[in-house]
């Protein structure tokens, strides 16, 4: 299988990709917090010990990798950005083609994420809850009958999941009708943030939405919560975007930022993201043959840190600009 | 840092109530901060805060003597760092916890079925752990698990 970010799945043309993450800790250590380096090391063995036989995945040790490629994990959403600036002591388990990570002590001793392209929250439930079968056969985790799993933060016991959703919505963003979604999937147990960065407008106008509610509700009734409510915004996504491209202004700024694409010799990151997000539009209403494969592997590659961890050295931030503007040409040229 | 209503905008105002003694603040962007300056709602971390909030009166004090017997944390820390210390202080400070645990969840009790494991179950895992443990030759691990296998048999036959 390709990582995610080189494919699209179901419902792509809104939906980027789906997130799993299971976290737990084992009975017989403090959690990450109280332990040190030497702790992180035990733990982060005994746990590799019971994955590393299949050979199916690599153990990295954070510190042994680059600035540029720990945050290249990060803006694949491999791992956490926290992880990625926290490398001391701390290792990770990656599947050959990036759709599981295992983040060894992060917040908890093991921090399980299956990652799919477009929405597939069964499958990747399924897949994450067969990985945490062979852990769960050699080693005793954290548990209460009351409360679940135990946690190092509380708002994560009871199942430990964390199930998320990143989707592309301009239309609902310049409708500005984000800050309403927000305030209604919060009663509903759900939460939405910009997906890259925390500007005051998510950049590209990428979000995630994922439930924020762990306890008193099972793995399967959470995820078909959060699906039932990501289709319901994909429905209005997509009649909003109808209505965008009905506009003589809206379809001249997307074959604009196409244009920017073939020819510009230098574009920033951010720029790169809104550009990205018209030529999204574009595409997904059929005004652009471009494959939404190659919107995500550009929206991905040319991010500032997986950019210089591709390039092998380091780089300026005009050298990127123009590496990534002519890395374009080259895709869409 | 992110407005604590709508965790999109920026915030830019800093909010601080104090209603019949009860303290709150809130870091909200302007379009939340505005929503907001008539009624008064909770988010999430606003929750949390909460436990710790109640926590500074003098009587919540008195109880700091008390220690997680595993990792050695008191319920003051816990409740400043919003961080529990290991799976021993959930146990020791339940009856703290469990309040909080319920508004922040809205409800404190686990919907899924537990995974049965007797004793004999442990000792099947070290010894598979032992095993791979002697297998990548990491010998002071191996040692380690071998006393702790030794200990559970001991301690559940009478041995």
């Amino acid at each position: 299988m390709k990582a995610w970010y080189l494919q699209s799945g179901d419902q792509g043309d809104i939906v980027l990709s789906t997130r799993i993450r299971l976290a737990r800790n084992l009975e017989e250590f403090p959690f990450p917090m109280r332990l040190d380096s030497a702790g992180y090391s035990k733990v982060s063995e005994i746990v590799a010990a019971t994955l590393n036989q299949g050979d199916s995945f690599r153990f990295v040790r954070m510190e042994e990798l680059s600035p540029p490629m720990a945050h290249s994990l990060a803006e694949k959403h491999l791992i956490s950005p926290a992880f990625a600036n926290n490398p001391q002591g701390r290792s990770l388990l990656l599947s050959k083609d990036e759709s599981v990570s295992i983040m060894l002590c992060e917040e908890d001793h093991i921090r399980l994420q299956v990652l799919r392209a477009g929405l597939a929250l069964s499958d990747a439930l399924k897949a994450a809850f067969e990985i945490e079968k062979i852990l769960r056969e050699k080693l005793t985790f954290a548990y209460d009958e009351r409360i679940g799993y135990l946690t190092q933060c509380p708002t994560n016991l009871g199942t430990a999941l964390r199930a998320s959703v990143m989707l592309h919505l301009p239309a609902l963003t310049r409708m500005r009708q984000i800050q309403r979604l927000a305030q209604t999937v919060a009663k509903l147990g759900l939460t939405i943030r910009g997906a890259f960065g925390e500007g005051t407008t998510p950049a590209g106008n990428f979000y995630q939405l994922s439930n924020q509610i762990t306890l008193g509700i099972t793995p399967e009734a959470a995820i078909e919560n959060l699906e039932a409510i990501t289709k319901q915004i994909i429905n209005q996504e997509r009649a909003g975007q109808q209505k965008m491209c009905g506009d003589l202004k809206t379809q001249d700024t997307i074959y604009r930022a196409l244009g920017i694409f073939q020819s510009a010799r230098l574009i920033t990151s951010q720029e790169c993201l809104q550009q990205l997000s018209l030529l999204r539009i574009g595409a997904a209403q059929g005004m652009l043959n471009i494959p939404m494969d190659t919107l995500n592997e550009l929206l991905i590659t040319l991010l500032p840190a997986t950019l210089t961890a591709a390039n092998n050295a380091e780089l300026t931030a005009e050298e990127r600009d123009v590496l990534r503007a002519k890395l374009a040409r080259e895709r869409l040229g | 840092m992110l407005c604590q209503i709508c965790g999109i905008n920026e915030a830019t105002t800093h909010l601080k109530r104090n209603i019949n003694g009860n303290k709150s603040e809130q870091f909200l962007c302007s379009a939340c901060a505005k929503e907001h300056e008539g009624g008064f709602s909770l988010s999430l971390p606003d929750v949390f805060q909460g436990l710790f909030g109640a926590f500074n009166q003098p009587a919540a004090a008195a109880k700091e003597s008390r220690r997680c017997p595993k990792c050695a944390m008191s319920f003051g820390e816990i409740a400043h760092l919003g961080k529990v210390g290991c799976a021993d202080c959930y146990r020791t400070f339940y009856d703290q916890l469990e309040s909080t645990i319920q508004r922040i969840h809205g409800r404190s009790i686990h919907a899924s079925k537990p995974p049965a494991e007797t004793p004999q179950d442990r000792i099947t895992k070290k010894k598979a752990q032992l095993q791979e443990a002697i297998q990548v030759q990491n010998f002071e691990l191996a040692a380690q698990l071998r006393d702790e296998i030794k200990a559970l048999e001991g301690g559940g036959e009478g041995k």
